[in-house]
C-alpha cells in the first residue's frame, strides 16, 4: 500500500493529457490510439453514416490538438472528449437535416435499406446479422436526437448514468427517466419496422 | 400498488436492479399477472442485450494518415499549436537587437541540439542575419522533436508577424520560411519524423 508500482500500470487519460499540455506529442498519439474506435462508433450509431462519423471523430482529434489547455483536470477526460464528438455530430445533424430539406429527391431511400443485394454477407447467419444490425440502425436514426444521444451512450457505449448526464449537462434524474424513455421508444420502432419488413417479405 | 404506467416508467430501474426490495415485489406481482407489461419487460430487455452487441465499428485504414495530414495542414496554416510569450515587434532599435540576438541564440541552438552534419554557422551581423538552409533530423521522436517543432512554429509565426508588418517603415525586412515536416509513411505517429526550414535573411535598415 505504502510503495506503488506505478511502473507497470498503464497511464491514465489524464495522464496523458496532461503530459500532452506539457507538449508531450506521445501522449496525443496514445490518445487517439485509445479513442479512436469508441469515438468513432459513438459518432456512426449517432449519425447512421460511416463518412460523417470519420469526419467527425478527425475533427475531434483536431480540436483536442488546437484546444488542449482547454481541458481542466475537473473533468473526466473521457466525458470532455465525448463531449466534443457528440456536440460535432449533433452540428453535423443539424446540417443534414436542412440539406435534406432542400433535396426532395431522396425520399424514396427507405425501400432500398432492406434489399439483400445490399448485402455483402456470404452465409446465411451474416446476412441475417446484417441486416439485424441494418435495421436496429435505421430504428435508431429516426429516434429524436434527446432520445438517440441517451441511447448511444448508455446502451450501446455503455457508460455510466453518471457520465451520459455529465456528457449531456442534464441531471441524473433526468437522464435515467430519459433513457427508459429512450428504449421504449426505440423498441417500439423496431416493432413496427420489423412487422412492415415482414409484410414486404 | 404498481399499474402499468408505474411499471412502464420505472422499467429501466427494474431491469437494471435499482428498486428497493418492497419495490421489486410489488413489480414482480405486477409482471405476474400482466402479461402486456411481461411481454414489453422481455423486449426491452433483449433490445439492451441487442444494442451492447452490436458490432463495434472502427476508424478506416486512413484515419491515422488523414490525421497526420490535417494536423499537418493545421502546424503550416498557422493554428499556432505551441504557445510563446507574445513578443511585440516594435520597430525600434532595441528590438531588433534583441530578435537578433534571439535568432543568434535560436541558430546556436539548432546547432546544439539537431544539426549532426553539414553545418553552417548562422551569420549575424549589426544589420543582417542570416540563417540559412538547415535540416535537422530528430533522432527520437518525442523530446526532441517538440523542440524542433517548437521552433518551425516559432519561426513561422514571427515570419508571418513581419509579414504583416507596414513596409513603410524605417527599415525593411524580408523573412522567407519554409516549414517542410516529414511524417513516417509507415507508423501511426501523427507527428513527423523530420522537420526542416529555411529562413533566410533578415534585413534591418536604419
Ligand atoms: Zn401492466
Amino acid at each position: 500500500m505504502t510503495k506503488q508500482p506505478i511502473k507497470n500500470k498503464p497511464p491514465t487519460d489524464e495522464d496523458l493529457i496532461s503530459r500532452f499540455q506539457n507538449d508531450d506529442l506521445a501522449a496525443f498519439d496514445l490518445i487517439v490510439h485509445r479513442y479512436k474506435n469508441q469515438l468513432l462508433n459513438f459518432a456512426y450509431r449517432f449519425l447512421g453514416n460511416t463518412e460523417e462519423a470519420e469526419d467527425v471523430v478527425q475533427e475531434t482529434f483536431l480540436r483536442l490538438y488546437r484546444k488542449k489547455h482547454a481541458y481542466r483536470q475537473i473533468a473526466k477526460f473521457s466525458t470532455w472528449i465525448y463531449t466534443i464528438t457528440g456536440n460535432l455530430a449533433k452540428t453535423e445533424l443539424r446540417k443534414r437535416k436542412r440539406r435534406k430539406l432542400i433535396s426532395i429527391s431522396d425520399m424514396g431511400f427507405e425501400e432500398k435499406e432492406y434489399e439483400i443485394e445490399d448485402l455483402r454477407a456470404d452465409t446465411a447467419r451474416d446476412a441475417d446479422e446484417f441486416l439485424k444490425e441494418k435495421i436496429i440502425q435505421k430504428a435508431i436514426d429516426e429516434l429524436p436526437i434527446g432520445f438517440k444521444q441517451v441511447i448511444v451512450l448508455r446502451d450501446i457505449q455503455e457508460l455510466s448514468y453518471e457520465e451520459v448526464g455529465k456528457i449531456l449537462k442534464i441531471p441524473l434524474g433526468t437522464v435515467k427517466s430519459r433513457v427508459n424513455r429512450a428504449r421504449l421508444k426505440l423498441q417500439a420502432k423496431l416493432k413496427d419496422i420489423v412487422d412492415k419488413n415482414m409484410i414486404r417479405q | 400498488m404498481t399499474d402499468c404506467y408505474k411499471f412502464e416508467k420505472r422499467l429501466s430501474d427494474f431491469l437494471e436492479g435499482s428498486l428497493s426490495t418492497n419495490e421489486k415485489e410489488s413489480f414482480e406481482r405486477h409482471l405476474g399477472k400482466c402479461a402486456k407489461c411481461r411481454e414489453k419487460s422481455e423486449q426491452v430487455q433483449l433490445l439492451r442485450n441487442t444494442l451492447s452487441a452490436l458490432p463495434r465499428h472502427k476508424t478506416s485504414p486512413s484515419f491515422d494518415a488523414v490525421l497526420r495530414s490535417n494536423i499537418r495542414r493545421e502546424i503550416k496554416n498557422g493554428g499556432s499549436v505551441f504557445r510563446f510569450p507574445k513578443i511585440n515587434f516594435a520597430w525600434q532599435l532595441p528590438v531588433f537587437a534583441a530578435t537578433a540576438i534571439l535568432f543568434i541564440a535560436l541558430g546556436i541552438l539548432i546547432d546544439q541540439a539537431f544539426i549532426r552534419n553539414n553545418q553552417l554557422s548562422p551569420i549575424a551581423s549589426a544589420n543582417k542575419i542570416i540563417l540559412e538552409s538547415r535540416t535537422f533530423d530528430t533522432p527520437s521522436p518525442h523530446k526532441t522533436f517538440q523542440e524542433s517543432l517548437k521552433i518551425t512554429n516559432y519561426v513561422m509565426d514571427r515570419s508571418r508577424s513581419l509579414e504583416r508588418r507596414d513596409k513603410k517603415r524605417e527599415y525593411s525586412q524580408s523573412l522567407q520560411v519554409k516549414g517542410n515536416t516529414d511524417f513516417h509513411p509507415n507508423d501511426t505517429r501523427s507527428f513527423p519524423s523530420r522537420t526542416n526550414f529555411r529562413a533566410t535573411t533578415v534585413s534591418v535598415r536604419f
